[in-house]
């Protein structure tokens, strides 16, 4: 099997919903681990930003020739954008003595 | 840093910023609209720097080359599909510049012009197989400082310099009619598109790798950029003003490269001149030799083979072999007998429309800390950079139909 | 980073160069073997370099254009021979070794080795 035969293939649950075309395979220690549908795939690619819906390998029951099928109900996980400075918000947590100036 | 390397370099810039779409384009806008079309070049001039820049410092810091960045961030199918539209607009070029030359050879000697476009195509070869990159940018960039008399003649015809820095203003001119403000309108889109064309980019960023530039050359790359390509541009400007002052109220309409020429011909007499006619020789064969590389380059980084200049050619045969072909399919478009000045216009057309797939991987990558670290955009380089990218894919949607309305810029 | 790094193969790997141990541009990774399916564990098997890698990547006429322009020639990198992944994918060993400057050789017999500085 080639990356080809599983990029911009088109997710499909046994039940028939379709979950958006693979714009990503995430790969770790050697392993597919994980692959991203969604709309995007051009911005995805541009930017090398994480955004989408995350289907782990493990969810993955066919590999078709226009098609993959997955289990019906894959982690609704939707991955966030890269975390940033500002991601936190809420209670600052208690924090070191402040520098004096 | 050497500074006799970076005044050579900066030097080099300078002499090689003008090509024969820069002199077609500064001299008949200055005929048709005087001064009013300077800030276009100014503008235009700055993109250029600001681009230039990025990919040297994207060449210096991630060691990757446009094309690399291009195919990596576009895909394979887009990626073709940009290089396809690269390689036609930059053939042209260089098929422009080869006429160019040898219609300035013509005037100077006058030697037959096929006769000459096919000695020159020689030349040329023999030049890109026995000289390092150094001594090819080098040689024609120093000699195409024979450019300098344009801006000597400027200073000799003096001209109203009130009218003169007033086109440094953005402007329309009042009172244009309808055709004339298309007209108008076309002329900034096609300097806009000869001054920032994609393959100076290529070749900067490429000559970079080839010069093993590293972060500590980001100075270099710094100042080559904003002196050389900012001094450059004033050649051209003079050559826009030269052709206000000159032809513009005489209605001359300096339909063949060789006009501009002239400009320097009514102060200096007949040494202004051979001067001229030098300076445009060494630029234009310059920037032929630039058009082919830079094509080479493009070809041969999408598909990773060996390339650059600083392996002898049997040490990239493949490169080798392409800018060979490349050039022969340029000499061979020359010798259909098309006009040089439709190759200029086609040229310019096509290059505004590969604009911003060329720049927007660019602007990208220069802007990813994880490739780039330290040395990533800054808060005003990004500004610049979608600013710039902002205005030339607008240039890119209204080229085609102001080329179309105006039968290219023609009326 | 490094094979077994957290990797994203088409933003991180597809279509980054590849150098080997001498220095020298060595391809394009064009696609990626793997081996496994689906129900099983899916590994990186190899990097795939040459024209025959756009294969999937293309629609068939386009493939059967490079095809007649530039051959169907493909080259499997295992990926042990990888030493790490970056803005370029870099060898642990030279590009020949893999099989991987074929068409440069070929092309090579057309050039003449004299006059150059």
């Amino acid at each position: 099997m080639r990356l080809s035969d599983l990029r911009d293939k088109k997710i499909r649950t046994l039940d028939g919903e379709t979950l958006g075309r693979v714009h990503e395979v995430h790969c770790d220690k050697g392993r597919i681990i994980a692959l991203m549908c969604g709309p995007g795939s051009f911005i995805e690619r541009l930017t090398a930003r994480r955004q989408g819906r995350r289907i782990p390998w493990e969810c993955v029951r066919k590999v078709e020739r226009d098609q993959i099928i997955v289990t019906p109900d894959p982690p609704q996980r939707k991955v966030k954008k890269t975390a940033g400075p500002r991601s936190r918000q809420g209670t600052r947590r208690p924090s070191a003595p402040r520098s004096k100036r | 840093m050497n500074p006799l390397e970076l005044t050579l370099g900066i030097m080099t810039a300078v002499g090689g910023f003008v090509d024969i779409s820069e002199l077609v384009f500064a001299a008949k806008a200055g005929s048709q609209f005087g001064y009013a079309l300077i800030w276009v070049f100014a503008l235009a001039t700055v993109g250029i720097i600001v681009f230039s820049e990025m990919s040297g410092r994207v060449a210096a810091v991630a060691k990757q080359p446009v094309f690399n960045l291009m195919r990596h961030r576009l895909g394979l199918k887009l990626g073709l599909l940009t290089l396809a539209a690269s390689v036609v607009s930059t053939l042209i070029t260089c098929a422009a510049e080869i006429g160019g030359v040898a219609l300035i050879l013509n005037y100077l000697t006058g030697a037959p012009y096929v006769l000459m476009a096919i000695a020159m195509t020689g030349f040329f070869i023999a030049s890109i197989w026995v000289l390092p990159f150094k001594w090819i940018e080098r040689t024609y960039g120093l000699l195409g400082l024979f450019m300098i008399i344009f801006a000597t003649a400027l200073v000799a015809i003096n001209p109203p310099w009130s009218q003169f820095a007033g086109g440094f203003v953005p402007q329309v001119p009042k009172g244009l009619s309808t055709k004339e403000l298309l007209t108008f309108g076309y002329f900034t889109v096609a300097i806009i598109s000869a001054v920032m064309f994609p393959y100076e980019v290529y070749f900067y960023s490429s000559g970079g790798i080839e010069e093993q530039w590293g972060p500590k050359d980001m100075l270099t790359n710094r100042l080559t950029s904003i002196i050389g390509m900012g001094l450059g541009s004033t050649l051209a400007i003079a050559i826009l003003a030269n052709s206000a002052q000159l032809f513009g109220p005489a209605n001359v309409d300096p339909e063949i490269p060789g006009s501009a020429a002239l400009q320097a011909a009514i102060p200096f007499g007949k040494w202004g001149l051979i001067l001229a006619l030098l300076g445009m020789f060494f630029a234009v064969a310059g920037a032929a030799i630039e058009t082919c590389m830079a094509n080479a380059y493009s070809i041969a980084q999408f598909f990773g083979w060996i390339w650059g200049r600083h392996k002898k050619p049997w040490e990239a045969p493949r490169f080798t072999l392409t800018w060979l072909v490349l050039l022969m399919l340029s000499l061979v478009i020359v010798l259909t007998g098309v006009d040089v000045m439709v190759l200029v216009e086609f040229a310019v057309l096509f290059s505004i429309l590969v604009l911003p797939l060329t720049y927007l991987p660019l602007l990208l990558l220069a802007g990813d800390k994880k490739y780039m670290g330290e040395h990533v955009n800054g808060l005003f380089a990004n500004a610049l950079g979608w600013l710039y990218f902002a205005v030339i894919t607008a240039a890119a949607v209204a080229a085609l139909p102001l080329f179309i309305l105006t039968s290219g810029g023609n009326g | 980073m490094t094979p077994d790094s957290p990797i994203k193969l088409v933003s991180e790997l597809l279509d980054l160069p590849l150098i080997d141990s001498e220095g020298s541009f060595c391809g394009i990774v064009d696609d990626v073997e793997l081996s496994g399916g689906a129900g099983k564990a899916l590994q990186l098997k190899a990097l795939l370099v040459g024209p025959g890698g756009y294969r999937g990547r293309l629609p068939a006429w386009a493939f059967w254009l490079v095809g007649k322009l530039a051959g169907d020639r493909l080259t499997q990198v295992p990926t042990e021979k990888v030493r790490t992944i970056h803005s370029a994918v870099h060898l642990e060993c030279p590009g020949r070794d893999l099989g991987l400057h074929q068409s440069e050789a070929a092309a090579g017999r057309w050039i003449p080795r004299r006059g150059a500085m």
